[in-house]
């Protein structure tokens, strides 16, 4: 039926064609000497004026229809044409779907709309995949998942025979429009885990699969409702809410101090440079050399001090004992030790200081999946690389680069790619550090929760067997007053690293939660609470079954 | 020079016909298919309307085939046109019938709620009891609907869907097929009349038709008066009347004056204004009166149209260059002091004259946006189409305002695309030249005038649309020819045609052996 609709269109062109040819050939031959002045010159001149205009018509129209490449056009086309939005509206979208297909919950579908109109777009699980998913709204524009595989979704991407069918009919014969399905690699049980056991705070949670970069929870708090989008109250009250700002995705574009969980990075630095020193780290903490000078010293002598103690030093520690401690002392330390040049080399293959490679084999999306970069910037002395090896200073991480950390160190020191599409095959992005090294460190950070005065003790449990480390990064924020005046107060932003089981990694976790404390407090039970789901819903099993092994 | 030789006529047009009838069928179908597909739900009833008014153009064929010695080629083009634009007309309006009716019972509902609003207040003060209020409310809210649907004609016939159209549809069809009609009849009539040589001898007596053009001006200025109460008199546009009665004038004028025009300038100081002022001044009077009528009425179209008009056929009768390209100075400086002189003008006219200078003109504000909503929304249609369109009823352009009447033009370039926009110019393109055929054929100056006149006419009003719609001149709101709705236009065109019709009929008759 579409091909005849087409056929149609040109038969009725050609056969007035056919007959104007016919009659304006006899007319032309009944006007013999007209055309070439010789004959009525007065009407010879009348014809050719008139054919002029109408040549002139079709060559200014053609313009606009065929050739027209002016900016502002395409700007105002952007802007105002109606069609897309109307094409949208009537086309039956792609559903999103999670990786457990079998459940049938889908990320995004449709839903009978209650005044009889066009069916909704729905999202049941709301609030928690409201980043991930994203929206598609008229006045408001597109996020998320809708705005990046948005040809997808609409039909317009030809891959294989199935699209390829959607595609002619979408593109040319837009007779019921539909869209492609996509399938992502979250969890909506562990997503919504995480966004309920995340709270009121502020941050972020992302989990990743370290054999497959396959991102399990992409959870970004706090957020909105998608529903509320197309409501105009809602989504001024969204808008305005300048404290939470709700619609900022943080677990790809929030960029956070590290803290204490960089001294992963430096410990792999360390370990691969064949570095386990033995140092007695005083009360009076390091000191790096150079022009500006400013001590580090370890988080418990202003913990002491709170309490009315003194300090006296953690005593001779290795790097493993420091880690457990987390001893900034020893670990400014380290870092001077190891130097610039190898800190920047092993954070670059972590994926600092570069664009994140996503996992996406097909060209459909111009811009790719919108992440930011996380940063380590050059040391210009031993001070700034001192303070840079506690994850202070100019070092910042988005959560997903924290996550990636974890997941690197879990998967043997080989960095895969992150990916959010389940179809994708797996693809190694590059490898971080050897083997031997990364197994070190995952013992390291196995002791950080089971050894004795460990920071992350409060992930010990039952179920599973975690290795982690805890980061507490100090910031300072500028709060303004009710009277206008502005304040810096010194907050705590809560950064935890993990990985489970620490024999065979699984999962891999990063949580940040913006000024909630210290991270083995307000950060790790959230990690907690999801690995706790991860065990019911089987992740940590032996048998193969729920697990894609492809390395 | 060469003598012109007899050129054969078409004389059995019925094949063109034939074809033009199914053009629009198919056309129609397919609309109807893509249509019910999209679910736009297009009206059967309407499409075997419209394709019984296109078979009328055979009755006629078959009325005028005994007598009927002219070119029927003009009548096979007309067809096609006209074809052409039932099956835009019917495309739109299908479309349009449903966001129509949709918006209708919102409006109606919302009004319906603040109604309902008003009176629960009241019932509230009347009675203290709050369920009974609230369920006076659900009834009057009930009530309102019904009379809302009562008002849409919206409830459920236990008839078929056919029949249940057809009576819904009386009214309008009524008014619509009356005026198609009479719109094609016309053809027949003038053709007969045109055919008489008394009633050729009436319409060439120049002061008579002036007395006809003022007589109709005054009806107009009347009937402007009026236009404002009601929009029946509006939809008719009573100057449409005026292109013909101002042809046959400035024809018979012309032909009778001819002499006049082309005398050489008298020497003598004195008698030079005596001279000029016999041709030039009733000319002036009668031209001028409905010009400045039309500058007032801030119609800027209609007043390109008749100067065009008027330079065309001082220019075929007198043959001299100075007055083409005077026409085409005094556009030109007409368009410059409109420049100059921003306070003189409306401020609408006067945009649409920025806006067709540069129509990026900074900044792209909303204000920008307002003003250049129409055009920009026929550029976006026009693009969408590109090169073969979207297809019959797969587009999207209601979008675009006013696109039933001055706008169908990219109506067309979205759905048949820039080969479809060729099809129909080349149309009107042939039209013109069996004008100028009639033109070359006839044998003395009035008939000469009167096909100029019309055919020119018919162009320059296809100009002057296509031009506006596609920006190459400002836009103005002038209609195109066949294609457009409203009945008094489509009335006049086919008038138009009718004389053109005759006068080939007497110029074939004249050269039949």
């Amino acid at each position: 039926m579409l091909l005849i609709l087409t056929i149609l269109k040109f038969l009725i062109l050609v056969i007035i064609a056919l007959f104007m040819l016919k009659i304006g050939f006899t007319a032309i031959k009944s006007l013999h000497g007209v055309f070439s002045f010789t004959r009525r010159r007065e009407i010879s001149v009348v014809v050719w004026v008139f054919i002029f205009a109408f040549l002139s018509l079709l060559a200014y129209q053609s313009y606009w229809q065929l050739f027209i490449q002016n900016k502002y056009f395409a700007k105002t086309k952007n802007l105002h044409d109606p069609r897309p939005w109307i094409i949208e509206a009537t086309t039956v979208k792609g559903k999103i779907y999670d990786r457990n297909t079998a459940d049938s919950l889908l990320l995004a579908g449709y839903i009978e709309s209650a005044d009889g109109g066009l069916p909704r777009r729905f999202y049941p699980l709301g609030e928690a995949t409201a980043h991930l998913v994203g929206y598609s709204d008229v006045e408001r524009g597109k996020a998320g998942m809708e705005k990046f595989y948005f040809a997808r979704l609409m039909g317009l991407t030809r891959f294989g025979e199935k699209e390829e069918n959607n595609y002619i009919n979408n593109k040319y014969f837009r007779i019921k429009p539909i869209g492609n399905d996509l399938t992502l690699t979250i969890d909506h049980e562990l997503q919504k885990c995480a966004y309920e056991a995340f709270g009121d705070n502020k941050g972020a949670v992302v989990a990743i699969e370290p054999a497959t970069g396959d991102i399990l929870v992409l959870v970004s708090a706090p957020s909105y409702h998608p529903d509320s989008v197309s409501v105009d109250e809602a989504w001024v009250r969204i808008v305005q809410d300048e404290e939470n700002q709700r619609l900022y995705n943080r677990a790809l574009w929030g960029r956070y101090p590290p803290g204490s969980t960089f001294k992963t990075v430096v410990a792999s630095a360390a370990i691969e440079k064949g570095l386990d020193p033995v140092w007695e780290i005083g009360a009076s903490g390091y000191l790096p050399p150079g022009v500006r000078r400013k001590r580090v010293y370890d988080h418990e002598r202003a913990s002491y001090r709170r309490r009315g103690r003194v300090w006296r030093g953690q005593g001779k520690l290795d790097i493993t004992r420091a880690l457990v401690k987390s001893s900034n002392a020893y670990y400014a330390k380290l870092g001077v030790t190891v130097g610039d040049s190898l800190m920047h080399e092993i954070a670059f293959r972590f994926g600092f200081n570069q664009p994140v490679a996503w996992n996406i084999s097909r060209q459909e999306l111009k811009d790719g999946i919108v992440a930011f970069q996380s940063s380590f910037p050059p040391t210009k002395n031993a001070h700034e690389l001192a303070w840079s090896s506690i994850g202070q200073e100019k070092v910042l991480a988005t959560p997903l680069q924290l996550a990636m950390v974890a997941a690197a160190i879990a998967n043997n020191g080989v960095l895969m790619k992150p990916k959010l599409e389940l179809n994708e095959k797996p693809q190694i992005w590059q490898r971080v550090v050897t083997e031997k090294t990364a197994k070190k460190v995952q013992k390291m950070m196995r002791e950080v929760v089971w050894s004795r005065g460990g920071t992350a003790w409060r992930m010990r449990m039952k179920e599973v067997e975690v290795g982690g480390k805890t980061g507490t990064a100090e910031i300072t924020k500028i709060i303004k007053n009710e009277d206008g005046s502005t304040e810096k107060v010194i907050v705590n932003n809560a950064v935890f690293i993990s990985f489970a089981p620490v024999m065979n990694p699984k999962i891999a976790i990063a949580v940040v939660a913006e000024g909630a404390g210290y991270g083995g407090a307000a950060a790790a039970p959230v990690a907690k609470e999801v690995y706790k789901k991860a065990h019911k819903l089987g992740y940590f099993k032996n048998d193969e079954t729920k697990e894609i092994k492809s390395k | 020079m060469t003598k012109p030789k007899k050129s054969k006529v078409n004389n059995n047009p019925f094949f063109g016909i034939l074809a033009a009838i199914i053009v629009s069928i198919i056309g129609m179908l397919s609309v109807y298919i893509a249509g019910n597909a999209r679910g736009y739900d297009p009206s059967l009833t309407v499409l075997v309307r419209n394709a019984l008014l296109m078979s009328v153009f055979l009755i006629i064929y078959y009325l005028l085939k005994p007598k009927y010695k002219g070119d029927f080629s003009i009548l096979v083009v007309v067809a096609f046109l006209t074809g052409l634009g039932f099956i835009v007309q019917y495309r739109i309006s299908s479309a349009i019938n449903v966001d129509f009716q949709e918006t209708l019972i919102k409006q109606y509902s919302a009004a319906a709620k603040k109604k309902m609003e008003s009176d629960s207040l009241t019932t509230i003060t009347a009675e203290s009891d709050s369920t009974a209020s609230e369920s006076a409310r659900e009834r009057s809210f009930d009530a309102i609907q019904d009379e809302a649907k009562q008002l849409l004609r919206l409830e459920e016939f236990k008839l078929s869907r056919l029949v249940r159209e057809f009576i819904e549809n009386v009214p309008g069809w009524s008014r619509v097929i009356i005026s198609y009609l009479i719109a094609l009849f016309s053809i027949i009539y003038f053709v007969k009349k045109c055919s008489n040589d008394r009633f050729m001898d009436s319409l060439s007596k120049p002061f008579f038709w002036v007395a006809v053009t003022i007589l109709l001006l005054c009806v107009f200025v009347v009937l402007s008066e009026v236009k404002t109460r009601g929009r029946f008199v509006y939809q008719m546009t009573p100057w449409e009347a005026f292109k013909i009665t101002i042809i046959i004038f400035l024809a018979g004028f012309f032909a009778k004056f001819k002499e006049d025009f082309l005398r050489e300038r008298p020497k003598i100081k004195g008698q030079r204004i005596k001279r000029m002022l016999i041709p030039w001044g009733p000319f002036l009077l009668i031209w001028l009166i409905p010009q400045f009528l039309f500058v007032l009425l801030k119609d800027f179209g209609q007043v390109i149209i008749y100067g065009g008009l008027v330079v065309v056929m001082i220019f075929v009768i007198t043959k001299r260059y100075i007055y083409l390209f005077g026409g085409v100075a005094v556009t030109v400086i007409t368009s410059k002091l409109i420049f100059l002189s921003e306070s003189f003008l409306p401020a609408h006219v006067m945009l649409r004259f920025k806006i067709w200078s540069d129509i990026w003109v900074l900044p792209h504000n909303q204000a920008w946006w307002d003003s250049v909503y129409q055009v920009m929304n026929s550029f976006f249609a026009l693009n969408a189409g590109g090169m073969t369109g979207s297809g019959l009823g797969l587009g999207y352009p209601t979008n675009i305002p006013l696109v039933v009447s001055d706008f169908v033009y990219s109506a067309i370039g979205e759905e048949m695309g820039f080969l479809g926009a060729i099809v129909l110019v080349s149309a009107y393109f042939v039209l013109f030249l069996l004008g100028m055929r009639i033109v070359v054929e006839s044998d003395n100056d009035f008939e000469k005038l009167l096909a100029v006149g019309f055919t020119t006419m018919l162009a320059i009003q296809v100009f002057v649309n296509i031009g506006g719609v596609i920006k190459l001149i400002p836009l103005t709101g002038i209609t195109l020819p066949f294609i457009s709705r409203g009945g008094f236009s489509f009335l006049i065109t086919f008038i138009i045609i009718g004389f053109l019709m005759g006068l080939s009929h007497r110029n074939g008759r004249r050269n039949a052996p």
